[in-house]
Formats: C-alpha cells, sequence, structure tokens
C-alpha cells in the first residue's frame, strides 16, 4: 500500500513531467501510479473501510485524469485528431466525477481544468451528436446486482459505494430512435459531412501543437461568426473591396450571406500546473 | 406524450390503504416514437430512492403494474422524469423544489443548474369536482421553483 504522502509525490512526479513536456515518461508514471492506487482501493474494499476506499477511488480517478489529459496532446501531437477528441471527452468525464467528489479528495484546480478543457473543445467543428433513445426491459445496479426497480437496490447511479460508482447495466434492449442532438450524454458520437470537416481545424490543431510550450500555456478561444463581424468593420458604402467600381452594399454584400463559424486564439502566459493540497 | 390520467389506475391496489392526502403519484407515459407502450423515464427509479433517503416527509408511489413496464432511456445529457400526480394538499413548488434538489443531488452542489435541461409533468386535481389539469416543465433546472411559484393553480383550475 502506498501512503497518501506518497502518492502525492509520484503525483507531482508525473505533473512535473508533463510541465516539463515529456509526455510519454509522464504518462508512463501515471500509469503505474494508476496501478498502485487500485491496489490500495481494492485493499480498503476488502476491508470494508467505505470512507478509505471511496477516497481511493477519487485518487485513483485523478491520476486517470492527467492520464487523458496527457493521452489528449499525444493525440494531437501524432495528428490523430478524432482520438484526441475522444480523450478530451474522457478527461472531462472524469473531471466531472472529482467535481461531483471534491469533498473526498481533491488534488487540482479544477475551475482551470474546466475553462482549458471547454476551451480546448471549442478548437474542434463537432456540434452535432446522434443520440440513442431507447426502452430496455431490464436494467440491473452494478454495485447489488438487483434489478434497480426492485425494493432491495437501494443505489443511485452516479453515487459511490464502498469504492465503487453506480452505474447501470441494460439489457432487453428496443432500440426506439436516433437523434441528431446537440447536448448529447457522451459527446464521442458525432457526426460528420460527408465529404469530411473542412481540413482548416486539423491545420489549426496542428499548428496549436507546434506553437512553444501550448501544452502549458494559457489560451483563449474566442468564437465569433466572421461574416457578420466584417458587416459590421466595414462600411456599406465604401467602394467594394473587388474593385467593380460600385459601393460594397450594392456589389458584393449579399455575398456575404453566407455565415461560418470562426475561431480567434489568443496566447497567454506559460501556467505550469500544480497540485493543490488536498481538503480532506 | 399522452398523458395518463389517475383514473386508469384509480382502482389499483396500490391506492388501496394509503391516506389520498398527501402522495405523490408518478405515473408513466406512452414511449411516443413508435413503441406503442408505457414506460417510466429511467430517472424514476433514481428519484424515488433520493426521496427515501432525503425527503422522507414526502410520500411517493408508482403504479401497481410498474414493475412490469419497461424503462425509457433518452441518451441526452438532460432530465427526464415520469409525470408527477398530486393526490392532497401538496403545493406545485414542493414537487419543483423535490426535483431542484434531486437534480443537484445528482450532480452535485458544484453544478451549474442552469446547464441542465429537465422534463416533467405535474397533473393537480381539484377534489371538489374531479377536475385536472396538467402543467409541464422543460426547461432549466434552476428555473422550475421560480415558474411554479409563480402559477395560481386556482385560477388555472376555475378557467377550465
Amino acid at each position: 500500500m502506498i501512503t497518501n504522502s506518497e502518492f502525492e509525490s509520484r503525483l507531482r512526479d508525473v505533473i512535473s513531467n508533463f510541465n516539463n513536456l515529456r509526455l510519454d515518461k509522464g504518462k508512463y508514471e501515471a500509469m503505474s501510479l494508476l496501478e498502485l492506487s487500485k491496489k490500495n482501493k481494492e485493499n480498503y474494499i476488502k476491508l470494508k473501510d467505505e470512507d478509505n476506499a471511496n477516497e481511493w477511488l477519487i485518487r485513483e480517478m485523478s491520476i486517470r485524469f492527467i492520464f487523458e489529459y496527457i493521452e489528449f496532446y499525444t493525440f494531437i501531437k501524432y495528428e490523430k485528431y478524432k482520438e484526441s477528441w475522444t480523450k478530451l471527452q474522457d478527461a472531462l468525464d472524469i473531471l466531472k466525477l472529482l467535481t461531483r467528489f471534491d469533498y473526498l479528495y481533491c488534488c487540482y484546480d479544477l475551475v482551470y481544468f474546466k475553462k482549458r478543457l471547454t476551451q480546448l473543445e471549442m478548437l474542434y467543428p463537432y456540434s452535432v451528436f446522434m443520440s440513442i433513445g431507447g426502452v430496455f426491459g431490464n436494467i440491473k445496479c452494478s454495485i447489488c446486482g438487483n434489478d434497480i426497480r426492485s425494493r432491495e437496490c437501494k443505489h443511485i447511479t452516479g453515487q459511490i459505494y464502498n469504492g465503487k460508482l453506480a452505474s447501470r447495466i441494460m439489457s432487453d434492449a428496443k432500440i426506439d430512435h436516433i437523434s441528431f442532438v446537440n447536448n448529447p450524454y457522451d459527446k464521442r458520437c458525432i457526426v460528420e459531412p460527408a465529404g469530411g470537416f473542412n481540413k482548416a481545424w486539423t491545420n489549426l490543431l496542428s499548428k496549436l501543437i507546434n506553437i512553444d510550450s501550448i501544452v502549458i500555456r494559457d489560451f483563449e478561444v474566442i468564437e465569433y461568426i466572421k461574416n457578420e463581424e466584417i458587416k459590421n468593420s466595414i462600411d456599406e458604402n465604401m467602394s467594394c473591396y473587388c474593385g467593380s467600381g460600385k459601393t460594397f452594399l450594392e456589389c458584393c454584400w449579399d455575398k456575404l450571406e453566407e455565415n461560418e463559424r470562426h475561431i480567434r486564439i489568443n496566447l497567454g502566459e506559460v501556467k505550469r500546473i500544480d497540485i493543490v493540497s488536498n481538503n480532506t | 406524450m399522452e398523458l395518463v390520467t389517475i383514473n386508469h389506475y384509480k382502482n389499483k391496489k396500490v391506492m388501496a390503504g394509503k391516506d389520498h392526502e398527501d402522495i405523490i403519484l408518478l405515473l408513466p407515459s406512452e414511449c411516443g416514437n413508435g413503441l406503442d407502450e408505457m414506460v417510466y423515464p429511467v430517472e424514476t427509479y433514481d428519484l424515488i430512492k433520493f426521496a427515501e433517503l432525503e425527503k422522507p416527509e414526502l410520500t411517493i408511489v408508482m403504479i401497481e403494474e410498474s414493475n412490469n413496464l419497461d424503462t425509457l432511456v433518452l441518451h441526452s445529457d438532460e432530465f427526464w422524469l415520469p409525470i408527477f400526480k398530486v393526490l392532497g394538499t401538496i403545493s406545485l413548488s414542493v414537487i419543483a423544489n423535490f426535483v431542484t434538489d434531486f437534480i443537484k443531488f445528482k450532480c452535485g452542489n458544484h453544478c451549474d443548474l442552469g446547464s441542465k435541461t429537465v422534463h416533467f409533468k405535474v397533473v393537480n386535481s381539484d377534489k371538489k369536482s374531479g377536475q385536472e389539469q396538467e402543467i409541464s416543465y422543460d426547461g432549466p433546472a434552476d428555473k422550475a421553483t421560480e415558474m411554479f411559484e409563480k402559477i395560481d393553480i386556482n385560477r388555472i383550475m376555475e378557467e377550465k
């Protein structure tokens, strides 16, 4: 079993590797610490020490979070952009969990990461997702194995019980519909145009990763509709930019009807991440 | 979704022996798209467990044959709740508060409830006339209580 202070010391090593852009080494050390954390959790589960089992589940999730975060940058580095999106969603899912249970254990500035990951999401073109709706004849609880509808099952989905997260195990399914939505439970089911997305966004991610220290540099993503910005900034009675001699309003104004989503990235200072003292 | 009224269930065993004052009966809905059957949204079961844990003052029941009904799971990041049939003197804002507390419990104290959409219906009935009025809410979880507090249920019942 590793102690709390050993855990934090090794977590600092992982983060130090990340801050110094040694992503592969950071990932390797995170995996090793993840295994140790799991063993600690399992031990506490066996001992039926629920408080410690729950705390070590969150410690395990804290390591998994940094692992997924490093994986995310690794995939971008190797130009695997769709995979990087999946990793970003993995990190966001874990971040939700860490925020939900921060009273058990917390070692990160969760507000910083929430902002950072949300900004990173904005760099992708995905805005429509597939969402499945279905009817299930059988849903079992992952904790007790009983039907969630039975009186025997007292577990609420998404809560932690003795080091385990309660979830639903569904079977006997009848798929009712598949919807296209912008607010799905799982953003990994993306909808892509037949010809694929404009390559501009992959170029953007590629350029971004090549900016010195971008992994640890602050940045702000601002979304805007380019044509609206142009229309707002140009005097419509000025000569048109196309050289026709007509005013902009009489000439190319209508050509700007197609509103495309644009983003601007304002680079900030280098900010090395660190662990914060836990609040337990 | 079509509303199922209490008349459909009034002779069922679940009602027997219960004081009809201050009971919230959770009703299933028609599944809707393509599958013609009555279902409970999956959050119904967590809602009942939450009530037992955190709101023991509320009596929440389901229809007797609920165990034979399938469960609707919608894979969206929104809360789909069953129909709340109010029996007795429970006010609408109690239901709305209950819903908000449930979502806060599920998502955690740091969750921005304004970003969580919730869908539910409340059926209120007039004891004397037996008239029923249905109120639907589809919107942010943090506004539900505020909206329901503004509703003058007596006026609505009179207008019907």
